[in-house]
């Protein structure tokens, strides 16, 4: 038996094949007419998903639940809405709202909405997830314009801002509730120029990259009195996304480097940026991975530039043709992994096991579980079979160190979730 | 090594009745029974096994098949030395995950025992001496596949019964031995345990 075992697994290494291989979480980048989806854990495209009809996919944004993609198409007026399950591709008119191009999309973290800024600024397009209805407001412009978008992780708030360099037209808010619209003053300096907005996970802060200005300018205190702060230097900022503690912030310089890409370290008062890197000419999207750990920059080319934010070193990967917009698919982990030590008593010996169970992933796809004892693989789980595992622990393990991650067909696999173990 | 009262007591008393009947061989020739003469006698017995050890029955049951061949050789009056071939195997599921488990005992002990004659068709008998064995277990584990694993055991049985004589030569033999044996596996195995049966036998 153990020959024939040994012999499997020798012909299982020379056909390159790897059983435990992680996977993710992927990268959904949008390439002019599809949409490519690259395996964060090896930077290689999983699977080119085509786009019929789309002349130049854009801006890119996923539903939580990893279901649908949306996409802008910046040389038509058309929204494309992708079933990332079945790659079903639905088009979208938006004419019917601004007679220009779609340029950033969004979605509300309920999933149920999709909203699209425009390139005229005047218009915010409202699309029914999953039937597809539009619906149009008409911005109070030139008042409030509205360029690049920010969901607020609270459902409530859409953050606007104008790419139009006009002094006053700065930063503005949609009430998703009641479509009413405000503005926030004194963002920038001399020119409103804001291509790039980032909101922290409580809602409560937001960082608007004013590029004439050469600074990111923090605006705390947004569910109260919004506060605009002195502004953290940083040259030409275009994008800027946040870690999920919301202690480090990464921003992108639209120039031809060196160093445009800056580290801000927000844990500090005032927030600084704290070290830069180079990555590539003129970078204008950034998405970073559930973890934290990578930032993905793309500057409209054909490279996409990788940034490991714990060593704070780039590398690059080439995307056929180009990539523009990128949005990473984020697998929730299970929840409530519990432990249980249990016991399997022979009369010649007893085996101590580690009943684990936990809750399901709350997102559509989920493939397998991981379960991990550290970082290795012991088994995955089929969420057909049981959302529990008995582990056989050896010597003296008490099981602390294990976690179990979800795996999903569109977003890869999870961060782990660490084990309680109850006694 | 431990043993409760009652299986003391049992020993104590069987080795008691042997000591007893080597000095009183002499005086008993004069007694004639049925199977005065007769110098060798052969058995074959079935018995239900009841192990001692509670970890042995929630996994394997009350009670197991065992299967034993004994000859004895007449070497005084009222005195014999007996060997013995003992088999015993039963199935069951470990605890906590019912993973099926099995166990095979195979002993061969010898001794000393001591017949007394009650009547010309009936007798009884108390012997006693070391047993020496094999337990075998092999284990279907979920978690650690398939393993086997053997050690050798010794201890020692203490035996009483009464045959009753039905022709010249033959007889039934009822019994009830106390084996007593313990193995170091991964952990300790006790596969002590009384075997309660019947067997026929032939004197020659």
């Amino acid at each position: 038996m153990d020959r024939q075992r040994y012999l499997l697994l020798f012909c299982m290494l020379f056909a390159g094949y790897e059983p435990f291989m992680k996977a993710g979480p992927f990268a959904y980048i949008a390439a002019p007419t599809s949409v490519v989806v690259v395996d964060t854990a090896t930077n290689t495209t999983v699977k080119t998903i085509p786009v019929p009809g789309s002349t130049y996919l854009y801006s890119i944004a996923l539903t939580p639940d990893n279901h649908y993609a949306y996409v802008t198409d910046v040389e038509a007026t058309q929204v494309f809405a992708i079933d990332l399950i079945s790659n079903a591709v639905s088009s979208i008119n938006t004419s019917s709202i601004d007679t220009l191009s779609p340029l950033f999309v969004v979605i509300t973290p309920d999933g149920a909405s999709a909203y699209v800024s425009f390139e005229s600024e005047a218009h915010l397009a409202k699309i029914s997830i999953p039937s597809n209805t539009i619906t149009g407001y008409l911005l109070d412009a030139p008042q409030y314009y509205a360029y690049v978008l920010a969901m607020a992780p609270n459902g409530k708030t859409i953050y606007l801002s104008g790419d139009d360099e006009t002094p006053g037209n700065q930063v503005s808010t949609f009430s998703i509730a009641t479509q009413a619209q405000s503005g926030i003053g004194g963002v920038g300096g001399s020119g409103g120029y804001i291509p790039g907005l980032a909101i922290t996970s409580d809602s409560n802060t937001l960082f608007a990259c004013c590029a004439a200005d050469n600074i990111v300018v923090p605006i705390i205190n947004l569910l109260s009195s919004p506060t605009v702060k002195p502004g953290i230097p940083f040259n030409y900022p275009y994008a800027m996304v946040l870690n999920s503690d919301n202690t480090r912030g990464y921003v992108i310089g639209d120039t031809t480097g060196p160093n445009n890409f800056g580290i801000i370290n927000l844990s500090t008062n005032p927030a600084t940026v704290t070290s830069t890197l180079t990555v590539g000419d003129n970078p204008i999207f950034i998405a970073l991975t559930g973890d934290g750990n990578y930032a993905y920059v793309s500057n409209g080319a054909t490279s996409i530039y990788v940034v490991n934010t714990r060593k704070n070193s780039v590398t690059s990967f080439e995307l056929d043709p180009i990539g523009n917009g990128i949005a990473i698919a984020t697998t929730p982990p299970p929840s409530n992994v519990i432990g249980i030590h249990k016991c399997n008593v022979f009369l010649d010996k007893t085996e101590r096991i580690l009943n684990i169970t936990w809750n399901a992933s709350t997102v559509t796809g989920i493939t397998s579980y991981n379960i991990y004892n550290g970082s290795t693989l012991i088994t995955s789980v089929s969420p057909a079979e049981s959302l529990s595992y008995n582990a056989l622990l050896n010597g003296c393990d008490t099981g602390s160190n294990f976690s179990v991650t979800a795996v999903s067909t569109v977003g890869g696999e999870s961060v782990p979730t660490l084990i309680t173990i109850q006694s | 090594m431990k043993m409760q009262a009652p299986k003391a007591l049992f020993v104590f008393s069987t080795s008691l009745l042997l000591a007893h009947s080597l000095v009183n061989a002499q005086e008993r020739q004069e007694v004639t029974t049925q199977c005065e003469g007769f110098e060798w006698e052969v058995k074959a017995r079935g018995s239900a096994f009841i192990p001692t050890s509670h970890l042995f029955r929630e996994i394997y049951g009350t009670a197991a098949g065992n299967f034993d061949a004994e000859f004895a050789f007449t070497i005084r009056s009222y005195l014999q030395v007996w060997a013995n071939v003992d088999y015993t195997r039963a199935h069951g599921n470990s605890l906590g995950f019912c993973n099926p488990t099995s166990i095979q005992i195979i002993n061969g002990s010898f001794g000393l025992k001591a017949p007394y004659d009650i009547k010309d068709w009936l007798a009884v008998y108390l012997g006693i001496g070391p047993t020496f064995g094999s337990i075998r277990i092999k284990d279907e584990s979920q978690f650690t596949g398939c393993s086997s694993c053997a050690q050798t055991s010794a201890g020692f049985v203490a035996k009483t019964g009464v045959d009753f004589f039905f022709a010249k030569r033959f007889f039934v033999d009822v019994f009830a031995d106390y084996v007593y044996q313990k193995a170091q596996f991964q952990q300790h195995v006790d596969a002590s345990g009384l075997r309660i049966g019947a067997g026929l036998g032939v004197t020659f």
